[in-house]
């Protein structure tokens, strides 16, 4: 399995399918059993603790389906916190946290506790905590799964947005259809395997099917 | 914004005073949590000192020396096993709690000495609180005790630098037992893939 750069990947498949073990194998927050996994030429399966720590710190960008925001911080504190583990001092980090979280438009709610935002608002400081240390990855857990319609919408268009404007490669693993429009290939999962794969030019075919069979 | 730290050398830093922020957050947006965790040392080790209160002040009555009263070490180590499984179990609980925490840490960058650093920080802490705290609850109490039994005289017989023994012996005890007893499940908990420490569901 390959990924380019800047592509925007979409994992699907019924749970159980393997699709949340392959997210987290690629991520490098769980290790396989066995095969390799290449981030950059670096087979990322050899690291030690010391560059996995790295790697998830400054290379890769997470966003979780449950949020995952650190509960007794504020939405800034939070946004800020991976670039204090990039060796930031407390004030540059924050700084560029709320230069972020501006950005997903938060500006207001920067001294927020995650329990004062809403499901919608806790993501998009997600996203922000994913981006602040300008990650060339972002995996992308069910970003949608818990949250309503219209907000999974925009966090969609908002990761669409960070894909193209800063050439982020974005990997999600999603059961929302709402994922297929935008993304540049769908692997779909079954049993453990690639069942198959689509890319946007057979989507755009698929579609085109679809309304022509409807106006026969 | 110019270059990071982890530019130069591809490691991730936590520096103390972050880990001393973070502790302290975290035991204030916790209240209550925190509150039943110090009483719990504390009440420990009020134990303690309030039995070698007794103790010292029964010695000056009976010219006993301590080591020598019948029951004495007996409850001593009652009491000092007291403290151990008291600590240890609240720590352990409250470890437990923040192991999802731990493992989106993790993902941000977190190593495993810098978990374990704001654990051990809060264990220090706690320690300190619940141990002053308790130690002299424990005087206090085996002051009064004595004092009611046997007079107010013989409480103040008993020379200053072994109350004080008694008092030290209880913080460091305090201290010690906090800092093991939650050593051994951040240690642990830090150790975790990310993804194993995010799925502990409470």
């Amino acid at each position: 399995m390959k990924v380019r750069h800047g592509e925007y990947l979409a994992i699907m498949g019924p749970s159980g399918s393997g699709k949340t073990t392959l997210f987290n194998v690629i991520g490098a927050i769980d290790k396989p059993t066995r095969g390799k996994i290449f981030i950059d030429d670096v087979d990322i399966t050899r690291l030690d603790a010391f560059e996995l720590a790295w790697l998830r710190c400054r290379k890769i960008g997470y966003i979780f389906q449950t949020f995952n925001l650190i509960p007794v911080l504020t939405a800034a504190e939070n946004v800020a916190l991976p670039a204090v583990f990039a060796g930031r001092s407390q004030s540059q980090a924050v700084n560029k946290a709320k230069e972020l979280l501006t950005l997903v438009g938060l500006g207001d709610r920067l001294n927020h506790k995650p329990s004062n935002l809403s499901g919608g608002q806790q993501q998009r400081v997600a996203i922000a905590r994913a981006l602040i240390n300008d990650p060339q990855i972002i995996l992308a857990d069910e970003p949608t799964g818990n949250l309503d319609l219209r907000t999974g919408r925009s966090v969609i268009d908002l990761l669409k947005n960070v894909n193209e404007e800063k050439n982020v490669t974005v990997i999600t693993a999603t059961h929302d259809l709402k994922m297929m429009g935008i993304s540049d290939r769908i692997l779909y999962l079954r049993d453990g395997k690639i069942e198959r794969e689509e890319t946007v030019a057979d989507i755009e075919l698929k579609r085109a099917a679809a309304s022509d069979e409807q106006t026969l | 914004m110019g270059q990071a730290k982890s530019d130069q050398v591809r490691a991730t830093t936590f520096p103390i005073t972050q880990a001393l922020r973070f502790g302290f957050e975290d035991m204030r947006a916790r209240g209550t949590r925190t509150r039943i965790t110090v009483l719990s040392i504390l009440l420990s080790v009020t134990f303690m000192v309030f039995l070698s209160t007794m103790a010292s002040i029964f010695a000056v009555m009976t010219g006993q020396a301590a080591t020598v009263q019948t029951h004495y070490f007996l409850l001593e180590i009652i009491a000092l096993l007291v403290c151990l499984v008291g600590v240890t179990n609240t720590m352990l609980m409250s470890v437990t709690e923040r192991f999802k925490e731990i493992g989106v840490m993790k993902c941000l960058g977190a190593r495993d000495r810098h978990v374990v650093v704001i654990f051990l920080f809060e264990a220090f802490i706690l320690g300190i609180l619940g141990g002053c705290g308790g130690a002299l609850a424990g005087l206090a109490a085996g002051a009064v005790a004595s004092g009611l039994q046997v007079g107010w005289a013989l409480v103040m017989q008993v020379p200053l630098q072994e109350y004080g023994r008694h008092v030290a012996t209880g913080v460091f005890t305090a201290i010690l037992l906090s800092v093991l007893g939650s050593l051994y499940p951040a240690y642990y908990v830090a150790r975790l893939r990310p993804v194993e420490a995010m799925r502990h569901e409470l």
